[in-house]
Parts: C-alpha cells; sequence; structure tokens
C-alpha cells in the first residue's frame, strides 16, 4: 500500500548528492576563495551586488557572501553532526543499559529519560546557554543533551525485542561475556535504527542551532553560520533583500536532503518499522 | 485502573523531582555560582556579605531542601530583574500561552488528520503528493524564518495582519480584532506539529486502509466514506494518540520562538528574556512550571490512552 520505495530511494540518492555538495561546498570551498569570513575589508563596499570578484555579492561590512556562507556551513554542519554523536552516544548507552540490565537500573534510566523529556528543550538549552556562555562546544552539548531521548527509548525497545531471541540466548548459553554480548551481537542488529534515528535527528538539530542564533543563543558573530546569517540580514531587509535568500536556501536544502536521506534509509535498513517519524 | 492511575502518578512525582534537582544543580554548576549573577562587580566583602544573607554560603544539599521547603509551599521567589514575584510574573503571562497553544494545537490537529486521511485514501494522487511534499517542507523550514516571511507578507506587503503583540493597540477587544492577532501565531507555532501529524495520520491509514477488516468491510459493499470515517480512522486514531504527548510538550519549546518573532506576552518570550538577563529565580521558576504543565499533560495523554485501549492498563499496571 506504500508509496513504492523506488521513488524513495531515487529522491534519497539525489538527496545523498545535494547534501556532499553541501558538504563540499562547506569544507573545500573556503580554498578556493581568496578573502577572510570575517575580517572587514574596508576597500570592498558593503552591499555589493554579485560581480566577477564576488559571486554572491558582499553583506553589510562589505564581507564576500559566498565565502561566509562556505564557513557558515562548516560551523553549522559541524555543530549538527556533533551534537548527534553526542546524542547518539548518550542515547544508546542509556537504551542499551536499560533493556539489557533491567531492574532498578532501568527504572531510573527511564524516568531520567521521561525528566528530560517533560522540560521543553527549549527551556534547558535557555538555562545551559545563558548560564555557561553560548560558545559552539557549549552549544553543541546544550542540544546533545537535549536530543538524545528518542534514540535512548528506541534503542532499548530494540535491545527488549531482541533480548528474548534464541541466538541471544544461544550466545548466552555458551558462555559469552556482556561486554561482547552487547558489541558482538546486539549492537549490530541494533544498528540500523541508530542510523535512522540519527540522520533524522541531525536535520533536527541544525533547524534547533539556527532557531537559537535566532534568540542570540547560537554561534556569536563575527564567526559566520548560517543562522546567524539569516538572522542578521533580517536588519538589512530593505536594503538587500538577497542576503536573507542565501542562507535561508543553505539551511533549508540541507535540512531538506537529511530529512529525505533519512526516509529513504528508514524503507532501507528497518523495512518492518512504520513510517512514523517521532522526534 | 486505580493500579494504573497509582503508577502514572508515583511516575510522575519521580520526574518531578529529578526534574527540581536537575534545575538546581544545574545553576550551582555555572561558573560563579547563583552570586554571581546578582552583580557581577560586586567587590568580596559585598559578595560575602550577599552570599551569607541570601544562605548562599551553605552546602549544597541543605540549600536544596530549604528551596524545595518554599518551593511547596508555592513561592518561586523574587525575579531579579523585574522586581515583581516569580509566581506573579508567570501567572500573568500563562494564560497568553495557553491560548496561543490550544488553538495551534486544535488547528494542527484538525487540520494535519484531514489531510492526513485524504492522502492516505488515495495514494500516490497529486494531492497525495503534495500534502507529503509539503510536510517535508514544513519540517525543513527554520520557523523563526517562517514567520518573518509572513510578516513580510501578510503584514508589510498586504498590510492585512497585524505583525506583533496580542491585541490592537487601539484598545478595542472585539473577537474578530483579537482573532486577526492569532492568525499568524498560530500557523508559526502549528506549522511543525501539522506536518508530523499528517505524515503520522497518513501512515497510520494506509496501514488500517489494507488490513482485512476493511477488505471485509468493502465486500460486504458498507458505504466507503463510511468504511473510512468509522472503521479506518477510529483504529488509526489510537496511534495518532500517542504523539499528542510529543507534540503538546513542543507546543511549550515552539512558543519560545514564536512569541519572540510575533512579540507575544506569554511565558515563551519571557523565559528569552529571563535568560539573557540572567534572571535565575525566574529561569528555575519557568522551567519547572514548563514541567509541571508537560508531565500533567503526559498523565492526561496516559490516561486517555488506558481508557481506548484496555491493553495499555493491564501493561502499566503488571
Amino acid at each position: 500500500m506504500r508509496r513504492p520505495p523506488v521513488l524513495r530511494m531515487r529522491l534519497g540518492l539525489l538527496s545523498v548528492f545535494a547534501l556532499a555538495a553541501a558538504v563540499l561546498f562547506s569544507v573545500v570551498g573556503p580554498f578556493f576563495v581568496p578573502y577572510s569570513p570575517t575580517e572587514v575589508d574596508i576597500r570592498t563596499p558593503p552591499f555589493g551586488a554579485a560581480s566577477r570578484e564576488h559571486p554572491l555579492g558582499t553583506d553589510e561590512l562589505g564581507r564576500d557572501v559566498l565565502v561566509r556562507l562556505m564557513h557558515g556551513g562548516r560551523v553549522d554542519l559541524l555543530v549538527g553532526g556533533v551534537a548527534m554523536l553526542v546524542a547518539v552516544l548518550v542515547g544508546t548507552s542509556v537504551g542499551l543499559v536499560g533493556g539489557l540490565i533491567g531492574g532498578w537500573s532501568d527504572f531510573l534510566l527511564m524516568r531520567t529519560t521521561d525528566t528530560f523529556m517533560s522540560i521543553p528543550a527549549f527551556f534547558i538549552m535557555l538555562n545551559i546557554l545563558t548560564l555557561f556562555g553560548p560558545t559552539v562546544p557549549n552549544i553543541v552539548l546544550a542540544i546533545g543533551i537535549t536530543s538524545w531521548m528518542n534514540v535512548a527509548r528506541v534503542i532499548r525497545a530494540e535491545v527488549l525485542k531482541l533480548k528474548g531471541l534464541d541466538y541471544i540466548e544461544a550466545a548466552r548459553a555458551l558462555g559469552v561475556a556482556t561486554p561482547r554480548l552487547i558489541l558482538a551481537h546486539l549492537l549490530p542488529n541494533v544498528m540500523p535504527s541508530v542510523i535512522v534515528a540519527s540522520t533524522l535527528g541531525v536535520a533536527w538539530v541544525i533547524l534547533v542551532s539556527t532557531s537559537l542564533s535566532y534568540l542570540g543563543l547560537g554561534v556569536q558573530p563575527p564567526t559566520p553560520s548560517w543562522g546567524n546569517m539569516l538572522t542578521n540580514s533580517q536588519n538589512y531587509f530593505w536594503v538587500d533583500p538577497v542576503l536573507v535568500v542565501y542562507p535561508g536556501l543553505m539551511i533549508i536544502l540541507t535540512v531538506l536532503s537529511t530529512n529525505f536521506i533519512g526516509e529513504a534509509l528508514r524503507d532501507a535498513l528497518t523495512p518492518g518499522s512504520r513510517d512514523y517519524s517521532l522526534r | 485502573m486505580t493500579r494504573f492511575l497509582a503508577a502514572r502518578v508515583t511516575g510522575m512525582l519521580v520526574v518531578l523531582f529529578l526534574v527540581t534537582v536537575g534545575t538546581f544543580v544545574l545553576i550551582h554548576l555555572a561558573p560563579g555560582g547563583p552570586s554571581v549573577m546578582i552583580n557581577p562587580d560586586l567587590s568580596r566583602e559585598d559578595m560575602l556579605r550577599i552570599q551569607r544573607n541570601l544562605g548562599l554560603d551553605q552546602p549544597l544539599h541543605v540549600q536544596y531542601v530549604r528551596w524545595l521547603n518554599t518551593l511547596l509551599r508555592g513561592d518561586l521567589g523574587f525575579s531579579l530583574n523585574f522586581g515583581a514575584r516569580v509566581s506573579s510574573l508567570i501567572w500573568d503571562r500563562l494564560p497568553n500561552t495557553v491560548y496561543l497553544g490550544v488553538v495551534a494545537f486544535l488547528f494542527s490537529t484538525a487540520l494535519g488528520i484531514s489531510l492526513g486521511v485524504l492522502s492516505a485514501v488515495r495514494p500516490r494522487s497529486p494531492l497525495d503528493y503534495s500534502v507529503t511534499t509539503a510536510a517535508f517542507m514544513g519540517l525543513s523550514v527554520p520557523p523563526f524564518w517562517f514567520g518573518l516571511l509572513l510578516i513580510l507578507v501578510f503584514s508589510v506587503f498586504l498590510q492585512a495582519l497585524p505583525s506583533s503583540g496580542m491585541f490592537p493597540t487601539d484598545g478595542t477587544r472585539g473577537i474578530l480584532a483579537v482573532a486577526r492577532h492569532f492568525v499568524m501565531p498560530v500557523l508559526v507555532l502549528g506549522l511543525l506539529n501539522l506536518a508530523e501529524i499528517t505524515r503520522y495520520t497518513r501512515s497510520a491509514m494506509l496501514e488500517a486502509l489494507g488490513s482485512d477488516y476493511i477488505r471485509t468491510a468493502r465486500a460486504k459493499g458498507l458505504n466507503p466514506v463510511r468504511i473510512v470515517v468509522a472503521h479506518a480512522l477510529k483504529n488509526s486514531l489510537l496511534p495518532v494518540l500517542t504523539i499528542l504527548g510529543v507534540v503538546l510538550p513542543r507546543l511549550l519549546g515552539g512558543a519560545v520562538v514564536t512569541e519572540s518573532v510575533f512579540g507575544w506576552p506569554g511565558i515563551g518570550r519571557l523565559a528569552v528574556q529571563a535568560a539573557q538577563t540572567r534572571d535565575y529565580p525566574l529561569v528555575m521558576g519557568l522551567t519547572l512550571v514548563a514541567a509541571v504543565m508537560v508531565v500533567s499533560i503526559n498523565l492526561v495523554v496516559d490516561l486517555l490512552y488506558a481508557v481506548v485501549d484496555p491493553r495499555v492498563r493491564r501493561e502499566g499496571a503488571g
């Protein structure tokens, strides 16, 4: 009854190329542009139109928009990737331990998960970033520790399901030690769910970090990020509306393609699972 | 049912206790602790005197117990910045956030379920494709950007809708005048949930429509509309109910951004103001109030679930 996966796979493949292009653009791009993303050169006029020297024009301080977009991508992709890595590590450990050991530790871990789920993520992030300051490591940490709960729940459910299966029992009967049981037998079977959850998570994290920028708690200027470029360009909307377009497009392109990749991976890796995206 | 209720309420209390511990520890972990937030330029003697007066020199667990005591009496302390009781600050703005949240919730649920059903009934139709694409876009657009876009179109170009605040500035309080202020904030706050509920309903409906009892109903020649609404939708609403527990708390988080974009006088904007001025009693109070709201919502959703699905009752009690 579902849409043929073929189309989704094609969309997924297309998205892989789009995302790879965005990554290349950000990581390799700056090597080909001879401008600084932060330093102001008083010889270049502000709000310059697109030209041979500045393909996307210049911003309100006469800085090259293209190179700022590239460096912004580095920051955003880094924040998105590392924050999700933190979330996946925490979530997987909590889920594995809770599901495998059960009993009191499971109860406590799950109540902790509930606790994190019951404070709206933005309130936790506001707390952390105002108390400890909006530096990149703090932003990564703040987003990471407010995004692991779903992974933990998915993994725990998966472990509870796998735990009852014969091959795990057989491994136990053969005297396989618990760490090996986790690493060699459980983890590989949980991996697909982890991969799907974390891919969709990256999209979410990038959106959250742009929202943080809007509240003034994201990556701080002059370091460019797509979020703060977007927020900043609002002030100059009437002077140079194009400045709003570029970072907005980059965010949508990245988030949209990450979402599509996640969906395609879900179809490919966890065929039985329902098409319910919960974050 | 009583056992189920008892188990859920106990779990809720444990969670709330952990929230108080977490908030408390976080404030005290911050560089300099809470005292630095009063005024970072104080001399060392003044700082020590203030710390002594406020009891900040005592061991952490003593401070925590004392704080919890006043908290249980409903006292959230004084805001450092507004010079008013935290409880009255929150109490003044909470209804505004709730109104906005309720309207956004009703809007996104009603529209989301309808769109989900329509696209599931005709899978792979142009309607289905447009709905799915729109849902993906909704999940991929930064909410504040969407809000600013709306302001640009409806307030600046068309001059049709007010761009900020909850009431007209000329003092009129007509329903229509206030409703105009709701339109854009509701759209922005509802967008993410709308996308998610639509996708969720669509999948649940597709699964239900593919099942045997629907084929039986079709074979009996029942009215197709009745099959979709009375048979398939009824069974799809159960999983949809689950995500309400996820969707409702997010309305509170989303309120932070939405209220900032539209200058809405609610607790989301208050939280941003509190955070920017490092007003820690207010930050703590807001976090606790938000947690209490979310936990209560979850309890209600759990109870609803148990009422609708008897299997959950036994599982939860056992």
